[in-house]
């Protein structure tokens, strides 16, 4: 199984947790000082300002799977926000629904993920679930959050060279290299040179 | 310093971004923001590219380019491209495909390093318009300082999106088209590719969305679709970089720290001259024409090489334009030189065209000098003109003579010339000039001929 991800943003495996603004008892993976304490931007953040858009979207009750919510029940079904430019496929489901196996293969060969078994789909079926509870928030007005760093604004470094000059160091990391390239495992390559096709990514 | 959590942005690509942007009438957002965009590829060791895909830094310009149009292509229109926008993104490494291993070897050396894209509606309508669209945005980079964008040396990249429609229908489905290393290339690879497409649909075929590589040796484009079909690319806001931010003058924090602070405003004052502008300058300021401008503009180190010229000469610059595009040009052309390889010096050629100026020799001794001159074996105009006794004749008398003499030889051209046969005179000022040995100014012997002639 070969994934790539980032391990300190979101979790990219199903039943993963979620993070939610203005809850710190709910993020205790990601607690950190820096969400609360003085940002290092231009402008001041008035932290009233701050807490008072957060407490709009604050959850009546901690989530969790099998209790019930209250009062506002937004719109079960379909994604809400569609990313501009993506093809991916809308996972609609339904209740406990079901991932037709061409979404499965598909999502294999995206992700490089091997949902060999029948257990996995089931998880990733329940970890759509679990998510879909989402749809059950009122939103009407409300930014997305899309990062915490949002009120921040990015560093900007120098143009300055600060290091290199590790050749052979970085080489060391793979244990093939012909002349100081690396030598990756067959992949794409034009059809008239097709010699290795890609390998199915449920061989392993 | 702060960010654990937060990445880092090189100041310089910003600015880059920004100035480029001004330079092709772009609108600059002051917020943008960046986003990761999910593939798997070899030269992608982290599987994803950092890009600006929701909100980029730059959006909505348009870049202005003339074409020649007729057959002697001296009608010039003025055609625009609009600028969908510009991002900042991360490149990949480099691939390079060993087929005697049947591996690809890979370069990580660029991986990670800042790049534009440029994102180009789709304007152009043929492979000639988008190269001299990109010959001019590759001025403009150039010009600004953003890019060497020398294209053979993977500076500048760039792939070609191609559709037919007839007229008056919605576009039609494009195919994406890589592997174009050169402005010639990226011209015969559209044009190709355009043809392929029309012939397709008129045999009833269809064409699909995919991506296809310029075979440059057999000049067409290969299908380079795997069966995965069309990417996911997944795209997700980048979680580890906030937002970039841009100033203005109106907006300037009065407490910044200016390390952190890029000022639009103060960008914009700071643009040096574009291409067009040097243009309209050159035009303006030694009395050519706009073709030639264009032109001197258009080859590289040309611009150079004429004002190196007119700085050491007292010819006028419509003489040394007339020379340098008509001559040197036409010259480096026929043997694929570029002008950093001739052997015709700029020092040289004003040497020789004083020696025209100052009637020292006639135009076509100047032409016989030039041919000398271009062998390159080191020797000076002067030093030609003196072995190959090219100058002009000094003695106004003995040309009389000549003249008198050519006149006396041949009574039927006279006839002719007297009764107004006007392919005569020249047949006489042709007779002097051999007798001359080329050695006599053709104005001044038509004028005697003239004078003997009554006429």
């Amino acid at each position: 199984m070969v994934r790539a991800f980032n391990p300190r943003t979101q979790e990219a495996e199903a039943g993963g947790s979620l993070r939610v603004r203005g809850y710190p008892g709910l993020q205790n993976e990601f607690q950190d000082s820096q969400s609360y304490t003085e940002k290092p931007c231009l402008k001041k953040q008035n932290k009233k300002e701050m807490w008072a858009r957060a407490l709009r979207v604050r959850f009546p009750v901690p989530l969790d799977r099998g209790r019930g919510f209250a009062s506002k029940a937004g719109p079960q079904g379909k994604v809400q926000e569609v990313r501009q430019g993506t093809h991916s496929p809308r996972l609609a489901s339904q209740g406990a629904g079901r991932v037709p196996a061409a979404k499965i293969e598909h999502l294999e060969r995206l992700a490089l993920v091997n949902f060999g078994s029948r257990e996995a789909v089931a998880r990733l079926e329940k970890a759509i679930a679990f998510a879909d509870q989402l749809h059950a928030l009122d939103t009407d007005g409300v930014e997305p959050l899309e990062s915490l760093l949002e009120d921040r604004c990015v560093y900007l470094r120098s143009d300055n060279v600060a290091e290199g000059n590790c050749t052979e160091e970085l080489l060391r990391n793979s244990h093939h290299v012909v002349e100081e390239y690396f030598v990756p495992l067959p992949g794409n390559v034009s059809l008239p040179d097709m010699v290795n096709k890609t390998p199915s990514p449920t061989a392993e | 310093m702060e960010g654990e959590l937060s990445g880092v942005l090189n100041r310089r690509c910003v600015e880059a971004a920004v100035m480029t942007g001004l330079a092709l009438n772009c609108h600059i957002n002051k917020k943008s923001l960046f986003d990761r965009k999910h593939y798997f590829y070899s030269d992608l060791p982290a599987g994803y590219q950092i890009t600006q895909q929701r909100l980029p830094i730059a959006a909505n310009g348009h870049l202005t380019y003339s074409v020649y149009m007729g057959k002697k292509r001296s009608q010039m229109t003025t055609k625009t491209v609009r600028i969908k926008q510009i991002q900042l993104e991360q490149d990949s490494g480099k691939s390079l495909h060993d087929d005697l291993r049947s591996q690809t070897l890979i370069d990580l050396n660029r991986a990670g390093v800042g790049l534009l894209e440029v994102v180009l509606e789709p304007d152009l309508c043929c492979g000639e318009e988008a190269a001299i669209a990109v010959r001019e945005l590759q001025m403009i980079l150039q010009a600004l300082g953003t890019s060497q964008a020398n294209m053979a040396e993977g500076q500048l990249r760039v792939d070609a999106n191609v559709s037919v429609h007839h007229p008056g229908e919605p576009l039609g489905v494009r195919t994406e088209v890589k592997n174009l290393n050169s402005l010639r290339f990226l011209a015969k690879a559209i044009d190709y590719e355009i043809q392929r497409q029309i012939t397709e649909l008129e045999n009833g075929g269809e064409i699909l969305n995919e991506t296809r590589s310029f075979d440059y040796k057999l000049g067409c484009t290969v299908s380079m679709r795997d069966k995965e079909g069309k990417q996911d690319y997944r795209f997700m806001p980048e979680p580890n970089l906030p937002p970039l931010v841009l100033y203005d003058a109106t907006s300037l924090p009065a407490d910044a720290d200016s390390q952190q602070v890029v000022n639009i405003d103060q960008l914009r004052d700071m643009l040096p001259e574009l291409p067009s502008a040097t243009r309209e300058r050159l035009v303006q300021q030694y009395g050519i024409l706009p073709e030639h401008s264009f032109t001197l503009l258009n080859e590289v180190g040309l611009l150079e090489f004429f004002q190196s010229v007119i700085k050491e000469t007292r010819a006028e610059p419509k003489r040394v334009i007339n020379w340098v595009l008509n001559t040197l040009l036409y010259y480096l052309k026929q043997q694929n030189l570029a002008v950093s390889e001739s052997p015709v010096t700029p020092a040289a050629l004003a040497e020789l065209l004083d020696l025209l100026d100052s009637k020292a020799i006639s135009s076509s001794a100047a032409k016989q000098v030039f041919e000398e001159l271009w062998k390159g074996e080191g020797k000076t105009a002067a030093q030609i003109v003196t072995e190959q006794q090219l100058e002009l004749m000094q003695d106004r008398e003995a040309l009389e003579q000549l003249c008198q003499a050519a006149i006396d030889g041949h009574p039927q051209v006279v006839m002719d010339v007297k009764n107004r046969n006007p392919k005569a005179i020249n047949k006489l000022i042709g007779l002097v000039r051999r007798t001359s040995l080329s050695r006599a100014d053709p104005t001044l012997i038509k004028e005697i001929l003239e004078r003997k002639l009554s006429l």
